[in-house]
């Protein structure tokens, strides 16, 4: 196979894959919109998804809450403006840092786990049996799994907000005693709603492509274990980067036109 | 514990926790407060929410930042209870050295009328800060580079070196001055002394001497007096305008002496007219004496103020939106006006173009009778559902009590209440049921409402989407989401002027 032909191949299979997800992101956003919702689906999504998730993702804001105030209370000592990185460490957290953490650790753990699962499924030809049976996948599997991410991923964010400024405040008033009073007052100065209502908007976003990517990848899925491997560790990589892509599309929509 | 009641627990948590965070975060003022604006020439260092402060204490928020004229315009939110004046005065100042600014607020004093809500505080100073501090010092700094540089040059060096020899030269001989002065003060000294002594000895031929010398001076004295009489023509001169200044005095006395007279009259006229109009004799008189007219008058103003008051505040809000109803595969379009001629309440007039019509249902019954043979006779029902009135219209009116506004009044050509829910400028929550005559349930619609561009430029800001659903509580139950534009008659009044004209 020549080397024109190897390029050729490869980006008819990229445009095969991009139109395959393109049409799967359509279906998907068509069933959300149709009733009857399977409620209990959705419910134990939710479940899994949010309430089995809330202390890795509280633990892993903390400590970072933690480090950034540990970082900046250090720098801005030099010029005397410790009293300042309760807002940057809010700021930083309710806008960037507690929906990307929460994605990324709702990815690791709930989105390969999405993956495995409809995967598994994939290889045993249960999803081929459903189809069989007139029961679309789609309805059934994911978009309960999208309802329950688009609920419970900003919902985690609202928590690793709180959580995060907490790590931040005890760091920065407790062990290098910044004064609290002073600490808090340009905290809540400095941050205004709508850092905290964009943070909460992208992890929406994330919720919605996190769960899209993950569970493509599992209905893709073939060749067996191997296969199965192989998809999930596709779907770990892709979601942290659309997450990450996706996080830099909003910021700039936010800034510039929302002047926010 | 079941599922469903951690699930509850989970969302009502994160809910108070994000609630309670935005709260602390939007740095409201407590307390009602009164919006003023203010024109200054630099606003660089505050920020939204920087606080107002009167002695130290806050007693406001900075509402906004515009630009108006070329000048960065400030809307404040001030607590109503500091009244401010017309001389009121706001200042920026520096809260630290890292570059934050607040204003401080000197309300002005009753000496002056008081300042109207939405108006403008004229004396405003910004102060420059440490940038400007700066630029001062960088100002003195190139001067004193300039001038360093001008010594510098070849010219002006030989110009310095003449100028010090000069000032050599100069207190060189202010010190040989000043030595033989100090000289001829002690030598003076010694003959003053020499001279009193003489003095109180008394000798008679020093006497004589002594008064020889005053009559001499007497004599000189008197001679130069006579040498300047019609001599001295500047001494002429300043003898005749001293004479013109003179009679000029005298004159404006004379003619004050008439003034005075002249007021004395005016003064007795002010008098009988103004004891007149005391007496309540006249037009004039009756209308500052007679209480009945008083009392209209203050009526007719009082009604004149509400009805201007209600003309000036009254808002006309357009709203037109187009929802996609999932189930039944079609679209609803409204279009309704809010007439909100005060804060508290407001009137809705709309037209809803509605797919599935306004539903009748009937039963008819036919009397049958089969002749022949065996004659039969029965009756048979039909029930005919009947769609028709596409077209349905809405006519409300609403009470505004804070975020929370109750509707009531024909909903889609059917009696009926709402409430409307407006926690935020950006989402809102209504919910609507109407049509309890209907053999169904009454058409229960709950709808939310989100503006997700409201903080971006018109015409943006008008969009908004919504998504709900209605007869949520019948057997025609559907759901819906959709896109629309609201705006209000100073956008109508901006389009209007934006259009172009023939």
């Amino acid at each position: 196979m020549g080397f024109f032909e190897k390029i050729g191949l490869y980006l008819i299979k990229l445009f095969n894959n991009v139109k395959d997800f393109a049409v799967f992101l359509w279906e998907c956003c068509r069933w959300m919109f149709i009733p009857p919702y399977r409620f209990g689906q959705i419910a134990d999504h939710t479940e899994r998804i949010g309430l089995q998730s809330i202390m890795i993702v509280a633990i892993s804001t903390f400590t970072t809450g933690m480090i950034l105030a540990l970082q900046l209370v250090n720098i801005m000592r030099i010029f005397r403006a410790e009293i300042y990185a309760g807002a940057a460490v809010a700021m930083a957290m309710s806008r960037e840092l507690a929906p990307v953490i929460t994605a990324f650790v709702l990815v690791a753990k709930n989105g390969s786990s999405m993956t495995a699962e409809i995967g598994s499924m994939k290889v045993t030809e249960q999803i081929d049996a459903m189809e069989t049976m007139a029961v679309s996948p789609l309805r059934y599997l994911v978009v309960p799994r999208i309802f329950a991410s688009i609920f419970t991923f900003p919902a985690l964010t609202a928590i690793a907000n709180v959580v995060g400024v907490y790590g931040g405040y005890f760091i920065s008033t407790k062990i290098m005693q910044v004064n609290a009073e002073a600490y808090l007052h340009m905290m809540y100065f400095l941050v205004d709603p709508d850092d905290i209502w964009t943070g909460l908007v992208k992890a929406v976003v994330f919720g919605f492509l996190v769960t899209v990517i993950c569970c493509y990848h599992g209905l893709r899925t073939s060749g067996g274990a191997k296969g199965l491997g192989r998809r999930t560790t596709a779907a770990v990589v892709q979601s942290t980067i659309t997450v990450l892509i996706a996080d830099y599309f909003l910021t700039y929509f936010f800034i510039n036109f929302c002047g926010m | 514990m079941t599922r469903a009641v951690r699930i509850g627990i989970f969302f009502v948590f994160c809910a108070v926790c994000v609630s309670v965070y935005i709260y602390k975060a939007a740095d409201l003022f407590e307390g009602e407060t009164a919006t003023y604006h203010a024109l200054a020439d630099n606003a660089m260092g505050l920020l939204r929410d920087s606080d107002i402060l009167m002695s130290g204490v806050v007693v406001g928020k900075l509402d906004k930042i515009g630009l108006e004229k070329g000048k960065a315009k400030f809307t404040l939110k001030i607590t109503k209870e500091v009244p401010l004046y017309e001389n009121a005065k706001l200042e920026k100042v520096m809260e630290s050295l890292l570059g934050t600014y607040v204003l401080a607020l000197d309300p002005g004093d009753p000496s002056a009328p008081p300042l109207t809500e939405g108006g403008y505080i004229r004396n405003v100073k910004t102060d420059l800060g440490l940038n400007g501090a700066m630029d001062k010092a960088t100002e003195v700094m190139d001067t004193a580079n300039r001038l360093v540089e001008r010594m510098l040059l070849h010219e002006n060096q030989d110009k310095i070196a003449k100028i010090l020899d000069s000032l050599v030269a100069t207190t060189a001989d202010t010190k040989q001055s000043t030595e033989n002065l100090m000289k001829l003060l002690t030598e003076t000294l010694q003959n003053v002394t020499e001279l009193t002594a003489k003095v109180n000895r008394r000798s008679d031929e020093e006497m004589d001497k002594f008064s020889k010398l005053l009559e001499n001076a007497l004599a000189v004295t008197d001679r130069l007096a006579q040498m300047s009489d019609g001599k001295d023509e500047k001494f002429n001169e300043t003898l005749a305008m001293l004479e013109k200044t003179l009679k000029t005095v005298s004159d404006e006395l004379a003619a004050s002496r008439g003034a005075g007279e002249s007021m004395k009259n005016i003064a007795e006229n002010v008098e009988t007219i103004t004891g007149k109009v005391a007496n309540g004799e006249g037009t004039v008189g009756k209308l500052l004496t007679d209480e009945t007219l008083y009392n209209d008058i203050t009526k007719v103003s009082g009604k004149l103020t509400d009805y201007v008051d209600t003309m000036l505040g009254m808002q006309i809000y357009v709203d037109t939106h187009s929802n996609y109803l999932v189930r039944s595969n079609s679209f609803k379009t409204f279009f309704d006006i809010t007439i909100q001629p005060r804060s508290d309440r407001f009137y809705l007039l709309g037209v809803v173009d509605d797919p599935r019509g306004r539903v009748s249902e009937s039963e008819i019954t036919y009397d049958m009778t089969v002749t022949g043979d065996n004659p039969q006779s029965f009756v048979a029902t039909e029930k005919k559902r009947v769609v028709d009135d596409k077209l349905k219209f809405n006519l409300q009116i609403g009470r505004v009590f804070g975020p929370v506004a109750l509707r009531g009044g024909i909903f889609q050509n059917k009696a009926g209440l709402g409430i409307d829910y407006n926690p935020w400028n950006f989402l809102s929550v209504t919910a609507e049921v109407f049509d309890f005559a209907s053999d169904a349930a009454p058409n229960l619609r709950v709808q939310a409402l989100g503006r997700p561009f409201v903080w971006t430029i018109e015409p943006f800001s008008w969009i908004y989407i919504t998504a709900g659903g209605e007869a949520l509580i019948n057997s025609y139950r559907d759901y819906y989401f959709g896109i629309g534009l609201r705006f209000n008659d100073n956008d109508i009044k901006q389009l209007v002027t934006s259009v172009p004209t023939p």
